[in-house]
């Protein structure tokens, strides 16, 4: 993926942030994808050299890798924390959640910014791939052999361009951080 | 309830209960003392009046139901229907009690049980149905005032007057022309000059003017004071002061028949002239010079001010330093005396903006006095409030997370400490126990202690409770001293009394309180003599805004340690580290302090150096030695919050960021000082 595209990607985010907000809003938090023949949009991105994808509607917005800042005592998925417009949010390893080889970043790592506007979180990724559209249709649940302790993080797999996407479920995403800040607190 | 709660209307409810909370409290002294003055009992009245206003709007029928029954007391007691006694007080602060607990609720889209608020209202709708005593219209007759001008007094004014008449007050009409225009701060400035002589019964607008620049008044006033006395009082201006009847201990005989004036109109010709004045309410004028402010605009205010802090830093760096390499001394000397102006103005701005955060103790201890009742009452205490220090200033936010553990801290000491009347006096004390509530400013931090002259704790007492609860085994139990027995009482699972009543055994015990209070970067402390009394001392910072910070480092790890815990630092070498049973001190000045090492608490692999730093931190007579491998610089920081999922992260407080835009970690020693300190982790490291 070249620069330019990620800069037409980043412009594109930045200008439908706002409407994002307000529709998120009206939805209340329900955004899984639709179900029937309609197309779900989302924001296709690699870990680890395999493709995974998570609804375009959790996307706050996506930042360039930034410099991190290490918190000690807490889950090794958690890598620190990053400032977001003088705000300070937690930066996930998404190669860690997901239990994945750790190949070294490139300049093509981003932040994919998800989570509420109070507590946004950052999920490190290795590349942004593109929006990408998925027949509903073509969306099934995980294969139940998937490692244990991630399948809960996987709301299911679709096929794109004929490669194996894997959908993650930011919700599901975001309750693992919050029992991991309760094991920390309790430490 | 089907509307949602706007938030405003919950600050401005919960601001008037406290008014009205205050007023309250001030009215009990005041009926102590003698009698409670007029002026009071309208506030009251206003307050509730005000709350069942915003109640109804909000659709809050419970609240708006309470405050108008109320309402409806204060207004006998306006009115001279009711009078003030113990059970009309009782029955006042338990409605002011309620209506402060349904507003707690409404922030959580909950509401009362009825079974919790109908006995206050039965008890006060009781009261507002009380029948009037006595037969008064002969008294008025006997005032010397005009019918006309009785005719058109309002019940309240009636009474004021029937009032001054039984207290053998004098009457006095002041026939007062004005001008036009400026009639409402002259009338202002009457009001006031009146108040230290006696009482403004009525204003009246009257028609003996036929410039239509100006307007006339009748004022009628009753006072104890001679006329010439009342004349010396009223300011330069058109007034004529008339007696209409002489004060009882002045005269012998009220002078009746002297002609009023005839010029009584009906007062509700009159819109500006409100039919009852004294219901305006004083502080109009002082209530438009303040702004109420979400809390979250000043701590964006603060954020921005850090900001421009970095910025200047970050200009400092740049062009200071350059300029003066540059070897252009003119120029450099004056971008030098430009930015040390900038810096003194932003520490300016800075400490302007948290001064705008401060608020008094005082509203939060008188919650607590009022609170305090209730339980005393309902538990059959006697129990007196001490207020000390109440003008104590800290910052709102800190004052409003203080409100619950405060609370539970109270309730303890009524339940547990106070002792029933009978036995405190068995014991050789007084029948009423007394509660101490202070505050002190003590330089960046102030100190609250809440202490009572109740039982006091049994240190076995809490021992034999850790051993049964299986907190703590018993060889462990030898070694421990008696304030980290007292400690003990802080640990979950804790909670000295086996059955759990209403005000005390709430689920929470004081590992909540303590949770509580460390989070606001504060510190509890208990200590108690047994018989005597018990003493809870709670040490919080002022603000929790801006606060300076050493920056240092370890293992090229910057960290910013705040310094309001600090006591010196210290330069080392790793050959001054002694180790005892495991255990690294330092021995400084005879003291032997335990030693943290960052880089060992943090699992911070690499070597330490041989030269090393400690930071000397502590809280009360509990120090430690924070072990770093250099110290950069001392430097204001804004403490941010890492966000729900890294909250809670121990002996982290939050992060900040520096001028060169990079974020560090805010390290929390008191965390870290509790974490070597508490027993709860030397037991554990002792395999109890």
């Amino acid at each position: 993926m070249t620069d330019a595209t990620t800069k037409e990607l980043l412009a594109e985010f930045f200008v439908s942030n706002q409407e994002l907000e307000t529709d998120r809003t009206l939805i209340g938090l329900s955004t899984a994808p639709e179900l029937g023949d309609e197309r779900v949009e989302m924001l296709g991105f690699n870990v680890s050299g395999e493709l995974y994808a998570l609804a375009i509607t959790d996307v706050r917005e996506i930042i360039p890798a930034s410099t991190v800042t290490e918190v000690p005592r807490v889950d090794p998925c958690i890598l620190g924390v990053i400032s977001l417009r003088g705000a300070v949010m937690p930066l996930v390893d998404a190669r860690r959640i997901l239990r994945l080889e750790e190949h070294a970043l490139t300049r093509s790592a981003r932040v994919i910014v998800v989570g509420s506007a109070t507590d946004p979180v950052g999920l490190l990724v290795d590349s942004i791939v593109n929006v990408i559209r998925l027949g509903a249709d073509t969306i099934a649940a995980a294969p139940v052999n998937l490692q244990g302790d991630t399948i809960d993080l996987i709301e299911g797999m679709g096929q794109f361009d004929g490669e194996v996407v894997v959908i993650v479920d930011v919700r599901a995403l975001l309750r693992r951080l919050s029992a991991m800040a309760a094991k920390t607190a309790s430490r | 309830m089907t509307q949602p709660i706007n938030p405003e209307f919950l600050i401005e409810a919960h601001e008037i209960v406290d008014h009205f909370n205050s007023g309250l409290i001030g009215a009990e002294a005041e009926f102590r003392e003698g009698e409670v003055p007029p002026g009071r009992i309208n506030d009251l009245f206003r307050h509730a009046h005000s709350i069942k206003g915003i109640a109804a709007m909000f659709g809050r029928e419970q609240l708006s139901s309470l405050a108008h029954v109320t309402e409806s007391v204060l207004d006998g007691m306006r009115l001279g229907r009711i009078t003030f006694d113990s059970n009309a007080f009782d029955c006042l602060f338990a409605g002011a009690e309620i209506m402060a607990r349904m507003l707690v609720l409404a922030s959580e889209h909950r509401e009362l049980s009825a079974s919790e608020f109908e006995p206050t209202i039965v008890g006060l709708t009781a009261l507002a149905q009380k029948k009037p005593t006595g037969n008064r219209v002969t008294d008025l007759e006997a005032s010397g005032l005009s019918g006309d001008i009785l005719k058109v007094l309002t019940e309240y004014e009636e009474h004021r007057l029937y009032d001054n008449i039984s207290k053998g007050r004098g009457l006095y009409m002041l026939e007062a022309v004005f001008d036009l225009e400026t009639f409402d701060v002259i009338l202002a400035e009457l009001d006031h000059a009146i108040q230290p002589l006696g009482e403004l019964i009525t204003k009246l607008p009257s028609t003996g003017n036929a410039n239509p620049e100006s307007i006339c008044f009748d004022i009628l006033v009753g006072s104890n004071r001679p006329l010439g006395e009342i004349e010396a009082a009223i300011p330069e201006g058109h007034v004529r002061v008339r007696m209409v009847r002489e004060p009882v201990r002045q005269g012998n005989t009220p002078i009746t028949g002297v002609k009023s004036s005839s010029l009584a109109i009906s007062v509700e010709a009159h819109p500006l002239a409100p039919k009852d004045s004294s219901l305006l309410s004083p502080d109009a004028a002082s209530v438009a010079k303040t702004v109420r402010v979400d809390i979250r605009r000043l701590d964006r205010l603060m954020n921005l001010v850090g900001e421009l802090t970095l910025l200047r830093l970050a200009y400092e760096d740049l062009v200071v330093t350059r300029v003066q390499d540059s070897g252009a001394h003119q120029l450099g000397i004056e971008i030098h005396k430009l930015n040390r102006n900038l810096e003194r103005r932003l520490g300016e701005l800075q400490a302007g903006i948290m001064q705008v955060r401060m608020v008094p103790m005082l509203t939060l201890f008188e919650r607590m006095v009022r609170s305090t009742r209730g339980i005393a009452k309902e538990l059959s205490r006697e129990v007196r409030i001490e207020l000390t220090g109440q003008t104590t200033e800290l910052d709102k936010l800190i004052v409003e997370e203080l409100a619950d553990p405060l609370m539970h801290i109270v309730r303890n000491a009524v339940d547990h400490g106070i002792e029933p009347a009978d036995v405190r006096v068995a014991n050789g004390k007084p029948p009423e126990g007394v509660l101490r509530l202070s505050a002190a400013a003590l330089g960046n931090r102030v100190v609250v202690e809440i202490s009572d002259d109740g039982a006091g704790i049994d240190p076995t007492h809490i021992l034999a409770i850790a051993k049964n609860r299986g907190l703590l085994s018993s060889d462990v139990a030898r070694d421990l001293s008696e304030k980290e027995i007292y400690e003990m009482i802080f640990l979950p699972g804790f909670s000295t009394k086996s059955d759990v009543s209403e005000y005390s055994g709430r689920g929470v015990g004081m590992d909540v309180v303590k949770t509580n209070i460390a989070r606001l970067s504060g510190v509890i402390e208990v200590s108690s003599c047994v018989g005597l009394g018990t003493t809870f001392t709670l040490t919080l910072p002022i603000t929790l805004a801006i606060i300076p910070a050493l920056i240092v480092l370890v293992q090229g790890r910057r960290y910013a340690i705040p310094l309001n815990n600090v006591s010196e630092t210290i330069s080392l070498r790793t050959t001054d580290l002694k180790r005892i049973r495991r255990q690294e001190i330092l021995t400084i000045r005879g003291n032997t302090i335990p030693v943290v090492a960052l880089r060992k608490v943090f699992d911070i692999t690499g070597e330490r150096p041989e030269e090393l730093f400690a930071i000397i931190t502590g809280v009360g007579d509990k120090q430690m030695a924070l072990v770093v491998d250099d110290i950069l610089s001392h430097q204001d920081i804004v403490i941010k919050s890492m966000g729900r999922y890294l909250a809670q992260v121990p002996g982290i407080a939050g992060a900040t960021e520096l001028g060169d835009q990079s974020t560090i970690l805010v390290i929390d020693p008191v965390e870290l000082l509790d974490e070597i300190m508490s027993p709860k982790r030397s037991l554990r490291k002792i395999g109890a």
